[in-house]
């Protein structure tokens, strides 16, 4: 089947098959920062936004997303370019194996899109589904408090 | 060298390969995309012990997309140990790519390989097995006893370094050890514990699972990209699982999806690259998450009973520690993971009799491995209750008393040279220690004076405070190797080449950093490539506690010999004598007159201009000495006496890593750690039924913590210096698992009065005790 | 035999999503959270509801109508949700697995599947709300005790779809309370409990249900009645518990049935004795 959909900002048209779930067309199509992690839903290495939600592509129908907007880590910032987020990730240590990062990126600019100013509780809970076993989230924590303050001083 | 100012190491810069990681650009394993690549899925045994009678693939072949079926009846059958250590590996042999015994649920079958994982999976449903099934094994202390079921009746089955090794009886490994007079010691004590302490299964977590990909080259060599932390051991065990020489083979470590030690393990590399020298197209696996759990690595749980004493002055009399340790259906580092349990422990406190012995032995269960820790764990578990305990019945606080018996600068312990991984230890004496300051600054951090040992009356839920102490190694002395080589560009820049092994850990950024300490350049100046066999030289790989002390000792070697030969560029340029210049900031200066000629000035001379040659050194190091981090950990829960719930709200966590060569990545291991030992002592936990399966082998019912499960964190390091280390550094990143355990435990007892030794500490256990203490 | 073409179909109008979910071999997605762990070979047709179901919260002074999309973790952000109704609904769906998968589950498919996150129908029984469905120009209203009284997936019939749910909008000294029992936050809870009462010296019009992984939700009846009336004093109520709850097995691989039972009692007593609402909430 044809898959219309916009990724990061473009219009796309896939072949999919209608068994398909969301990471294997991404992965396959080359947005390899979307990461399968447990194939489950249960640990959001995988997770993308759709319509400016957060989701786990892996236990998303493909087909599900037609017409919709998805945005991957790829739409966030690029190396030469880094998002506030991503550059904060980088100050505050809040990376180490980078495997939850995209997925952890997204699901923070999901927060901070709706929640410009969000205390500790909003944001342990808007990462509730990412997964990190190597930041103990001390650090993750931290630099979101960071990044949304310096998303606001910019007004970004 | 102390009192010089350090420019770059002990800041926290970026990590050399942020960039990538934040962008979702990174390569890890499963973005190494190859045409016409081939997908390899595993069939595992239903069956904890069982032999194979006959394996009909028919309708398997019969499959469309089905290209090649691995079975034992056409596999090389060569003994190996999947236990990614150097040569002579202290594991067993007893170990092939695929056997026609099964020895635990999910032990190796069959191996598919296909046009894709959707077929190839399809495939392992029709492939029909035929199985004997034997008698099996789930009790470490029921596998001991006479008549217990053989797990490994193969003879093959053997150990190539002279260590006890009876597979006859189940054993895998004995040490023992002892020091001073342990009747006398237990006769001098006025009060005398002993308990026993079940260290419990857990897997690793990696986000990222096991993938192994195999490309073979029109040469007849392959190449292995892998998720693992140990690209040499790969290297040379694929040889030899395969009966291949190791010149045939290139592995290539990309970024890795955290390790945490379950991929210090040669498992799906020999599998992948027999397929894909046999079909001559690339060949990748990948193991889902059910696997992970099942067939993959966990922790070793081990049983400790320990017996220790001391006087009502608080002197410890005598150390009693026995661990029983299972190694599920393989050795795969059982013999070193159970000395450890005594060589990362019993040094920590002063005592003069010490007794250790550790045994490992076969089950059919799922096979341990390394994790993080690596037996301190489990042992620490044991003797911080004890500590806890004694001091509570002699009347002294407990911190005092780990102040009182704690090894400290200067002193030395028989253990250390008793009692190393795997056999005899070197001795050593401890040059830097910062436990006390851990100690102090952590008590007051969870307000230990005001807290500790206080009374919540008739309240249901209770809080308590619980403390541990800690140590652990830095690097196997004397066995493990690093090596680095430092080449000059036309820039003044420099490749950094090293076989070390960044699991995500930050090793390429810290190298980079010690690098550029020594040269008197910036971090930026290096451009870091790091485990690939072909390529960089050779090191031992991510484990043992070992980059930043090991391999980083190696890096400054090889950068005071590439420093040399710039400074005799640099001279020459300058006119004056090699004694007469400094280096700083990318420059090298006259100490006279201040006239400079910078890297880039040297590197254009050097390669283009006059005596052109290459700037460029290679150093490898060993090291003499393990030198002991420290650590100080702290607790805070809240008991709910009616349903048992223990809530941890504070955990503290003091770090002594001597010099720190980048405090924000060293601080990120000690949280990483602390939250994964958390994690385990609370809630992770592997589900068996009577069958030895696991019931529970997915992160919906494996709980490991999330966000909303934290509690408050500190964490701090203590800067000290140690003298064998680079730029003062020793270890960092187990000593902070190992904490939780006996901390929580600690805690439970300080809030309700109950010891729990069985952990998880669920609150079913928990208010099981509590019935229990009641009913007397 | 052949294998037929399989089909990911978007139905324009509830109605026409009815019709084809009366033929043979079609599997319906509304959130789509269980797609991944079906058989999909078993089925030829995959009928997405989730752009024709209603997504709309409507709330008036009497009560609350959800649309049957409404995804779990609209609950939560709801601020109206969070006050109403003593917030129930929006604490029940908090504990539902994570943001993500709160993100992709729907009310309709949560309550239809009783899928292993049972928090929400015990809150939904409490509530005495009413579940609604369409089949065609059909329309069925159910109770919630009645929509629970057998696995809800089975008792639709074919081509039924929730439409929507009903909820009551109850006075505000109407406290309503949910408790759950878990290893941590996200996890399938062991127990799910909720209750209602009106505030004062003794229980009125008081609902109790209960459930787990291995239990459909249930209102405690013969307890309700036997309480209600009654003081709000802890011997009453452990005595009714005690006379009530034994019956109360929950199978559950991951814990000891009689440790549950015992802990299910102590989170009733608990749900039945807090009067001070701030101090609970």
């Amino acid at each position: 089947m044809k898959l219309n959909v916009r990724i990061n900002g473009k219009d796309k048209s896939f072949r999919v098959g209608p068994e398909e779930v969301l990471l294997d067309v991404l992965r396959r199509e080359g947005y390899t920062g979307v990461k399968r992690g447990c194939r489950k839903g249960d640990c959001g290495a995988c997770a993308v936004l759709i319509d400016n939600e957060l989701f786990n592509s892996c236990v998303l129908p493909a087909m599900s997303v037609a017409g919709k907007d998805v945005i991957t880590i790829e739409g966030i910032g690029t190396p030469n370019a880094l998002h506030v987020l991503q550059r904060t990730f980088l100050e505050e240590g809040a990376v180490q194996c980078g495997f939850c990062t995209p997925g952890m990126i997204l699901a923070v600019k999901a927060l901070l899109d709706r929640n410009e100013d969000p205390n500790e509780t909003e944001i342990k809970e808007a990462l509730d589904g990412n997964l990190c076993r190597c930041t103990g989230y001390v650090k993750i924590i931290k630099a979101v408090k960071k990044a949304a303050r310096s998303m606001r001083e910019v007004g970004e | 060298m102390s009192g010089d100012k350090l420019k770059v190491v002990g800041f926290s810069e970026m990590k050399v390969d942020g960039r990538g990681l934040v962008t979702g650009k990174a390569k890890y394993t499963a973005d190494w995309v190859e045409n016409d690549m081939l997908h390899m899925k595993i069939l595992g045994s239903p069956h904890a012990h069982a032999r194979i009678k006959g394996i009909d693939t028919t309708r398997a072949w019969n499959l469309p997309g089905v290209v090649e079926i691995f079975t034992h009846e056409n596999v090389p059958r060569i003994p190996h140990t999947t236990a990614g250590q150097g040569y002579p590996e202290p594991s067993p042999y007893d170990s092939f790519i695929v056997d026609r015994k099964v020895r635990f649920v999910g032990d190796r079958v069959a191996m598919v390989v296909a046009e894709s994982e959707t077929i190839a999976k399809e495939a392992l449903g029709l492939i029909e097995v035929d199985y004997e099934l034997l008698p099996a094994v789930l009790d470490l202390e029921e596998a001991m006893k006479e008549g217990a079921p053989v797990i490994h009746d193969e003879e093959e089955a053997h150990v190539i370094i002279p260590v006890p090794y009876d597979p006859s009886r189940n054993l895998v490994a004995r040490v023992d050890m002892e020091i001073g007079d342990m009747e006398e010691g237990f006769s001098r004590a006025d009060v005398i514990v002993e308990d026993s302490y079940y260290a419990h299964y857990a897997q690793h977590c990696p986000v990222e699972p096991h993938i192994s990909l195999a490309i073979p080259d029109p040469d007849g060599r392959i190449l292995i990209v892998t998720s693992t932390q140990v690209p040499f051991h790969v290297r040379r065990i694929t040889a030899q699982a395969l009966g291949i020489p190791v010149k045939r083979i290139r592995v290539i470590k990309p970024r890795i999806g955290g390790g945490f030690g379950t991929k210090q393990e040669i498992l799906l590399e020999p599998a992948v690259a027999l397929a894909a020298l046999k079909i001559g197209r690339p060949v990748i696996c990948e193991l889902t998450r059910k696997e992970e759990f099942i067939s993959s690595r966990t922790r070793h749980p081990i049983k400790t009973v320990l017996r220790t004493g001391c006087t009502r002055e608080g002197e410890i009399t005598a150390v009693d520690m026995h661990c029983l340790s299972n190694t599920g259906a393989y050795g795969s580092h059982g013999l070193t993971v159970v000395c450890n349990c005594g060589s990362k422990v019993l040094p920590l406190y002063k005592c003069d009799n010490v007794k250790f012995l550790g045994e490992a032995v076969y089950t059919n269960l799922p096979v341990p491995g390394a994790y993080r820790g690596y037996g301190a764990t489990q042992a620490a578990f044991a003797m911080e209750c004890n500590m806890n305990e004694m001091a509570r019945k002699i009347g002294m606080d407990p911190l005092e008393f780990r102040k009182k018996n704690h090894i400290g600068i200067g002193d030395t312990s028989p253990i250390f040279e008793a009692l190393g991984e795997g056999g005899e230890g070197v001795p050593q004496s401890v040059e830097s220690c910062g436990l006390d300051q851990c100690i102090d600054r952590g008590a007051h951090e969870i307000g230990w004076k005001e807290k500790w040992g206080g009374n919540d009356g008739d309240k249901k839920i209770k809080r308590g405070i619980g403390e541990a102490c800690l140590m652990q190694g830095s690097s196997i002395p004397k066995i493990d190797m690093g090596a680095a080589s430092i080449k000059m560009n036309d820039d003044g820049s420099f490749n950094l080449l090293i076989g070390a092994t960044d699991i995500g850990t930050g090793s390429d950024t810290i190298l980079a950093q010690i690098a550029a300490e020594e040269l008197g350049c910036r971090t930026e100046d290096m451009i870091v490539y790091s485990s690939d066999t072909d390529m960089t030289p050779f090191d031992v790989g991510a484990y043992a506690s070992s980059t930043t002390y090991l391999t980083g000792t190696a890096v400054r070697k090889t950068a005071a010999e590439v420093k040399k030969q710039i400074i005799k560029v640099g001279a020459e340029m300058l006119g004056v004598s090699e004694e007469e210049v400094m280096v700083e900031d990318r420059a090298i200066i006259s100490s006279e007159t201040g006239e400079s000629v910078s890297f880039k000035d040297v590197a254009l001379r050097s390669l283009y201009m006059c005596d052109q040659h290459q700037i460029m050194a290679t150093a490898s190091h060993i090291t003499e000495k393990s030198p002991p981090p420290f650590a100080a950990h702290f607790v805070e829960v809240e008991v709910d006496t009616e349903t048992g719930e223990v809530k941890c709200l504070k955990y503290v966590t003091g770090t002594d890593c001597g010099q720190a060569i980048n405090p924000q990545l060293a601080e990120g291991q000690t949280e990483g750690a602390l939250l994964n030992g958390l994690s385990y002592a609370l809630t992770e936990e592997y589900i068996f039924n009577d069958k030895g399966q696991m019931l529970n082998p997915n992160f919906k019912n494996y709980r490991i913590y999330r966000t909303t499960d934290l509690p408050e964190i500190v964490s701090f390091l203590v800067t000290t210096h140690e003298p064998t280390g680079p730029y003062g550094a020793k270890s960092v990143s187990e000593i902070g698992i190992n904490g939780a355990l006996p901390a929580i435990s600690n805690a439970i007892y300080d809030a309700v009065g109950v010891r729990l030794t069985k952990p998880p500490f669920t609150a079913e256990k928990v208010l099981q005790a509590l019935d229990n203490k009641n009913k007397f | 035999m052949e294998k037929k073409q399989k089909k990911y179909i978007f139905p324009e109008t509830l109605a026409e999503a009815s019709e084809l979910l009366k033929g043979e071999n079609v599997l319906m997605i509304s959130g789509g959270t269980t797609f991944k762990f079906r058989n999909l070979k078993n089925f030829s047709r995959i009928v997405d509801i989730s752009r024709v179901a209603p997504d709309s919260i409507k709330i008036n002074d009497k009560e609350i109508i959800l649309g049957s999309m409404v995804r779990i973790g609209r609950l939560l952000e709801n601020k109206s949700l969070r006050e109403l109704n003593c917030g129930i609904l929006a604490s029940a769906a908090s504990n539902i697995a994570s943001t993500p998968i709160r993100n992709q589950i729907t009310l309709g498919g949560n309550l239809t599947m009783i899928y292993r996150w049972t928090d929400l129908p015990v809150s939904i029984l409490v509530l005495a709300a009413e579940i609604r469905t369409v089949n065609g120009n059909e329309s069925m209203t159910y109770t919630a005790e009645d929509f629970f009284a057998s696995n809800p997936s089975r008792k639709l019939a074919r081509g039924e779809i929730v439409k929507e749910l009903i909820i009551p909008v109850h006075d505000n000294d109407y406290l309503l309370l949910f408790k759950t029992f878990n290893k941590t936050k996200g996890d399938f809870a062991a127990i799910n409990m909720a209750a209602g009462y009106k505030l004062g010296d003794v229980f009125s019009d008081l609902r109790i249900a209960i459930s787990a992984i291995s239990n459909l939700p249930v209102r405690l009846k013969a307890l309700e009645r036997d309480l209600e009336g009654s003081r709000k004093d802890e011997k009453v109520v452990v005595d009714a518990i005690a006379k009530h709850l034994p019956n109360f097995k929950v199978s559950d691989f991951r814990y000891n049935s009689e440790y549950l039972n015992q802990v299910a009692k102590v989170m009733l007593k608990r749900l039945l004795l807090v009067e001070d609402r701030e101090a609970e909430l």
